[in-house]
C-alpha cells in the first residue's frame, strides 16, 4: 500500500488548522512580531506579505518553534504548541534559498525527514523500503524522477527549489510553510514555478502558509493574503478584496497601486486635490475619506484637438515616463506647477514622449477611500 | 629564476640527498636491518603513540573552542581568539620551558627526567598548547561557514536536537575535524624541540633519533634511514590531509551568523575560558613567574645573568640573542626576495608554477631536522656547514612558505580584468606587475617576511644541526642547553631568556596579525 499524498478525508475545508492568538516575538528589546491573530483553515493557502524586516519570516520560525514566543499562543490541529519542540510539531518549512544538505544526495535529502522524523502513517512494509518508495513518490510528484542519486551542487535553481519542496512535503506535514520559496529565481522560472506550486498544493489539499515580499506571488498562490508591517497584521482578505479595498495607503502602495491622493470635498460635492489647488470633479455622495486611490483606468486623457467642455475638470501636465507593457503604455505625468507629489499614472494605447503635454480627467465616482492610519 | 634555483638547492637537493643516502647508499638489506632493531622499533612506536594522542587530545579539547568562536558573540571574543592563536607562533623551546615550569610545580622536571611517563604527559601538554590554534582555526573557520539553517531544516523535518547535531553539523564538520587531526598529527610527528627538551634523557622520537644518530653518534646511515622514513610518512600524511581539505568545498557562502551567549551557555563559555587558561595561560604565567623568582622571592637576577658568560654556553645568552636577531633579519630578507620571485612564478601559472608552489610548502611539512640533516649530507663535499651562512639560509627556507602563502592569494585576488584594463591602457606585463600587482601584494609580502623573521627567532631543529661555534649560537640553543642541565640558576636563566624571546616573537606576531591582509594566515 502506497499512501497517496492527499489530505485526511475526515477533514473538510472549514476545519481550522492553525490558530495564532496574540502571538508576539521579541529579540531583546525589539518586538519583531506584535500581537498577531490569525486563523488558517484546513486546505487553505494563506500568504503573508510585507516589506523586508516586517517580521514575516520570524512569524514562520515561531510557528516552527525556532523562535520562542514572548506572548500569545499557537494551536495546530487544536493542540497548543507551547513547549512542543520543533521536531515534534509536524510542520514542514521550506527555507529561503532552500538550505538543502550539501553532504547528502537528492534522495537522502528528501528521505531525511522520513528517517529522522518518521514515516507518514498508513504504509506497510520494511522501514527502509517504505522510505525508498515514499522518496521516489515525492521525486515524481515534483517532476524529478531519476534525480535521486544526484548531488545537490548539480542542481539548477529551479530543481533545487523542487527538491526543497519534496523534502518538506515527504513527511506529510500537517502545515507546510514556505519562506520566500521563489526568492532567488529569475522571473520566467518564478512564473512557471508559481503555477506548478499552486497546482500541486491544490491537488494535495495541503494547508500552506507562504511568506513573500512579492505581492504578485502572493496573489497568484494564496486563497487569502495577510499584510504584515512592523510585526503587526494590518490587513487580511482574499486577493480581490485587498486589491479593491486596500484599506490603508501603506497596503495600497505595497500592492503596487499608484495614484494615492489626499483630497478635500466641499458641501457641493466638489473634489479638490493638492491642498485644494486642483479641482478634479464632482461627486454626488460623500467619499468618506480624505485619502483615496484613483484607479489607473479612472484617469483619461483629453486630446488637444477636442474642445474642452465647460465644467470639465482638466489636469494639465507633462509626461515624465512612458513604458510599454503588455500592449499598452503606462504613463506618468507631473502636473504643471506641481511638485513631485502631483503625479498621475494612467494607461492607454497611445505612445507618448517624455515632455509631451497632456490633459487629463478623472472620475471621482471610482475613487477608493482609504483610512489614514498612523503608519 | 631566483626562486627556482634557491628551492632546487635549498629544498630539493638536501631531501634528495637524504633519500639517496637512505636507499642507495645504505642498501635495502641494511634498511631492513636498521628498521628491525628493537630500539628503532620502539622509537617509531612512541612517535606514533605521542602523535596520535596529541591529535586526539587537541581535537577533543579544541572542538568546544572552535564551536564558541564560530557560533557565538561575546565580550572579549577577540582576546580569547588571540589567546588561542598566539601560542602557535611561540618558539618550541619557549613552550617547552613553560610546560617544564608547570611540572616543576609538582617537583617534576621533564627536561632532566629519566622517566618516560612524565615526559609523555609533558609532551602531550605542549603539543596541545601549540595546536589548539590549528583546531580553532581549521574547524572553527569551517564551522562558521556552515549554514545554521540546515540544522533548523533538520529539526523541522523531525530530527531531535542531538540527532540533528550528529547527522548535520558533525557530519559536515567531519572533513574539517579529520583534516585538523591530520595536521596536528603531522606537527606532533615532526616535533623536535618539544621532545628534545621535555623528553628528557630517555624519551625519543624518530625526529630526535635522527639528531642523535647524526650528531652524537655520527651514524649517518641509521639517521638517513630514519629521515627517509620520516619523509615517507610526511608525504603520505600531507597528501591525505590536502585531500580532506579539498573536501571542505561543501561550505556555504552565506554570511556567518553568531548568536549571543545567554543562560546556561554562560557556564559553557566560562568552562572554555578556564580550559584555555589552564592549557595556554597557566604555563605562560608560570614561565614569567619562574623567571622573576629566585630562592622563593621576587628577583631580577635571572635577567641580569643573561649578560654573563656561563661555562655551559659558548657565548652569553645576550650574545646568543644578538645572533638570533641578526639571523632573523637575514632570513627575512632572503625569504622576501625568494618569496616574491616564487610568487611571481606561482601566480603566472603553468606546470612549473604549480610545481614551485608545492615545493615551497615542503619545508612546512618536512621537518626542519630532516632539512638540517639534508644539508649535512648534501653539502658534505663543500664543507659549507662550517659557514655560518647556512643557518640564516636554512631559516629562510623555513620562513619562505609564509611569504608565498601571504602573497599568492593576494595576487590571485586581483581579477584578470584589472590587468587586462591596465594592458589595454598601454602597460607592458612588467609595468602591470610594477604598478598593479606589487603595490597590492607588497603589504602581504612584508607581513610574510615578518612571520619568517618570527619563525627564525624560534627555529631550533635545523639550527641544532648547522650551528657551529659561538658565531652561530642562537637563543633557542641557549635555552635548550640551560634547561636540560640540572641546576636552579641555569633553569632560571633559561626561563628569563624564554620570556625575552617569547615576548619578541609574540610582539612581532601581534603587530603582523593586526596589519595582516586578507588571506594571510599563520597556518
Amino acid at each position: 500500500m502506497i499512501e497517496t499524498p492527499v489530505a485526511e478525508p475526515t477533514l473538510t475545508n472549514t476545519d481550522v488548522k492553525l490558530v495564532l492568538e496574540n502571538v508576539s516575538v521579541a529579540f531583546g528589546d525589539r518586538t519583531v512580531v506584535d500581537g498577531v491573530d490569525l486563523e488558517v483553515a484546513a486546505g487553505e493557502k494563506l500568504a503573508v506579505v510585507g516589506p523586508s524586516g516586517s517580521g514575516k519570516s520570524t512569524l514562520l520560525r515561531a510557528i516552527a518553534g525556532l523562535e520562542p514566543l514572548t506572548g500569545g499562543r499557537i494551536l495546530l490541529d487544536g493542540r497548543d504548541l507551547l513547549g512542543v519542540p520543533t521536531h515534534r510539531r509536524g510542520v514542514g518549512l521550506m527555507f529561503q534559498d532552500h538550505a538543502l544538505f550539501p553532504h547528502l544526495s537528492v534522495a537522502d535529502n528528501i528521505a531525511y525527514g522520513l528517517r529522522h522524523g518518521g514515516l507518514p502513517a498508513g504504509s506497510d512494509g520494511a522501514v527502509g523500503e517504505r522510505v525508498d518508495v515514499r522518496t521516489r513518490e515525492m521525486l515524481s510528484l515534483v517532476g524529478l524522477d531519476g534525480f535521486g542519486s544526484r548531488s545537490i551542487d548539480q542542481l539548477s535553481g529551479g530543481e533545487a527549489q523542487r527538491v526543497a519542496l519534496a523534502r518538506a512535503l515527504a513527511p506529510a506535514p500537517s502545515l507546510l510553510m514556505l519562506d520566500e520559496p521563489l526568492g532567488s529565481l529569475d522571473r520566467v522560472l518564478r512564473e512557471q514555478l508559481v503555477s506548478d506550486l499552486d497546482l500541486l498544493l491544490d491537488r494535495m489539499n495541503q494547508t500552506a502558509l507562504h511568506v513573500t515580499h512579492d505581492q504578485a506571488e502572493a496573489f497568484a498562490l494564496a486563497d487569502r493574503v495577510a499584510v504584515l508591517t512592523e510585526g503587526r497584521l494590518i490587513r487580511l482578505g482574499t486577493p480581490q478584496e485587498l486589491w479593491e479595498d486596500p484599506g490603508t495607503p501603506f497596503v495600497a502602495t505595497f500592492l503596487g497601486r499608484p495614484n494615492i491622493w489626499t483630497v478635500t470635498v466641499d458641501v457641493d460635492g466638489r473634489v479638490r486635490w493638492l491642498e485644494a489647488d486642483r479641482f478634479v470633479g464632482t461627486v454626488s455622495s460623500a467619499i468618506g475619506a480624505d485619502t483615496v486611490v484613483v484607479p489607473v483606468d479612472a484617469v483619461r486623457t483629453v486630446e488637444p484637438t477636442t474642445q474642452a467642455q465647460t465644467g470639465d475638470a482638466l489636469l494639465t501636465g507633462k509626461v515624465t515616463s512612458s513604458q510599454f507593457h503588455q500592449g499598452r503604455y503606462r504613463h506618468r505625468a507631473v502636473l504643471d506647477r506641481g511638485d513631485a507629489e502631483a503625479s498621475v499614472v494612467w494607461s492607454d494605447g497611445v505612445r507618448r514622449r517624455v515632455g509631451d503635454a497632456v490633459r487629463l480627467t478623472v472620475d471621482p465616482a471610482s475613487f477608493i477611500p482609504l483610512a489614514v492610519t498612523n503608519d | 629564476m631566483v626562486a627556482a634555483m634557491f628551492i632546487a638547492v635549498m629544498v630539493v637537493w638536501p631531501l634528495v640527498a637524504v633519500l639517496v643516502r637512505s636507499l642507495a647508499g645504505v642498501g635495502p638489506a641494511d634498511v631492513v636491518r636498521i628498521l628491525a632493531r628493537s630500539s628503532v622499533r620502539s622509537v617509531v612506536g612512541f612517535t606514533l603513540l605521542q602523535a596520535t594522542l596529541s591529535a586526539a587530545v587537541t581535537v577533543v579539547l579544541g572542538l568546544p573552542i572552535a564551536h564558541l568562536l564560530a557560533r557565538f558573540r561575546f565580550r572579549g571574543k577577540a582576546v580569547l581568539r588571540a589567546a588561542v592563536i598566539v601560542p602557535f607562533v611561540l618558539p618550541t623551546v619557549v613552550v617547552a620551558a613553560a610546560i617544564d615550569a608547570v611540572f616543576d610545580l609538582f617537583g617534576l622536571r621533564p627536561a632532566t627526567s629519566t622517566g618516560s611517563d612524565v615526559s609523555l604527559l609533558a609532551i602531550l601538554y605542549a603539543h596541545t598548547f601549540f595546536n589548539l590554534a590549528v583546531v580553532a582555526r581549521l574547524v572553527g573557520g569551517y564551522w562558521a561557514g556552515l549554514d545554521h539553517r540546515q540544522v533548523e531544516a533538520a529539526r523541522v523535518l523531525g530530527a531531535g536536537r542531538l540527532d540533528a547535531w550528529r547527522s548535520i553539523t558533525l557530519r559536515q564538520l567531519r572533513p574539517a575535524i579529520i583534516g585538523a587531526a591530520l595536521v596536528v598529527f603531522l606537527f606532533s610527528f615532526t616535533s623536535f624541540g618539544v621532545i628534545r627538551i621535555l623528553g628528557g634523557l630517555r624519551t625519543a622520537t624518530i625526529e630526535t633519533e635522527i639528531y642523535r644518530y647524526a650528531i652524537a653518534r655520527g651514524e649517518f646511515d641509521t639517521a638517513a634511514v630514519l629521515a627517509g622514513l620520516q619523509i615517507l610518512v610526511v608525504v603520505v600524511l600531507s597528501v591525505l590531509s590536502s585531500r580532506f581539505q579539498r573536501r571542505f568545498g561543501v561550505t556555504s557562502s552565506r554570511v556567518p551568523t553568531t548568536s549571543p551567549v545567554r543562560g546556561p551557555l554562560r557556564g559553557y563559555l566560562a568552562g572554555v575560558v578556564v580550559l584555555v587558561a589552564a592549557i595556554q595561560g597557566f604555563p605562560v604565567a608560570l614561565l614569567v613567574a619562574g623567571s622573576l623568582t629566585a630562592d622563593g622571592r621576587f628577583s631580577l637576577v635571572h635577567y641580569r645573568a643573561l649578560v654573563d658568560r656561563v661555562d655551559l654556553l659558548p657565548t652569553s645568552s645576550l650574545e646568543a640573542l644578538g645572533n638570533s636577531l641578526l639571523f632573523a633579519l637575514g632570513a627575512a630578507l632572503v625569504a622576501l626576495v625568494v618569496g616574491v620571485s616564487a610568487s611571481i612564478a606561482v601566480t603566472s601559472g603553468g606546470r612549473i608554477g604549480r610545481l614551485l608552489e608545492a615545493l615551497t610548502f615542503v619545508p612546512l611539512g618536512v621537518s626542519a631536522v630532516t632539512l638540517g640533516f639534508g644539508y649535512l649530507v648534501g653539502f658534505a663535499a663543500f664543507d659549507l656547514r662550517q659557514s655560518i651562512w647556512l643557518v640564516p639560509l636554512a631559516h629562510a627556507v623555513v620562513g619562505l612558505p609564509f611569504v608565498v602563502a601571504a602573497m599568492v592569494p593576494t595576487i590571485r585576488s586581483i581579477g584578470p580584468r584589472v590587468r587586462e584594463a591596465a594592458g589595454a591602457l598601454g602597460a607592458s606585463p612588467t609595468v602591470v606587475w610594477r604598478t598593479i600587482d606589487w603595490p597590492i601584494a607588497r603589504r602581504a609580502a612584508f607581513t610574510g617576511a615578518g612571520f619568517a623573521a618570527a619563525v627564525s627567532l624560534g627555529e631550533f631543529g635545523a639550527t641544532s644541526f648547522l650551528a657551529r661555534g659561538e658565531a652561530s649560537f642562537t637563543a633557542p640553543l641557549a635555552i635548550f642547553r640551560l634547561l636540560s642541565t640540572p641546576g636552579a640558576a641555569l633553569r632560571g636563566q633559561a626561563l628569563a631568556l624564554s620570556v625575552v624571546v617569547g615576548l619578541l616573537v609574540a610582539a612581532l606576531a601581534a603587530v603582523l596579525e593586526r596589519r595582516r591582509s586578507q588571506g594571510v594566515t599563520l597556518l
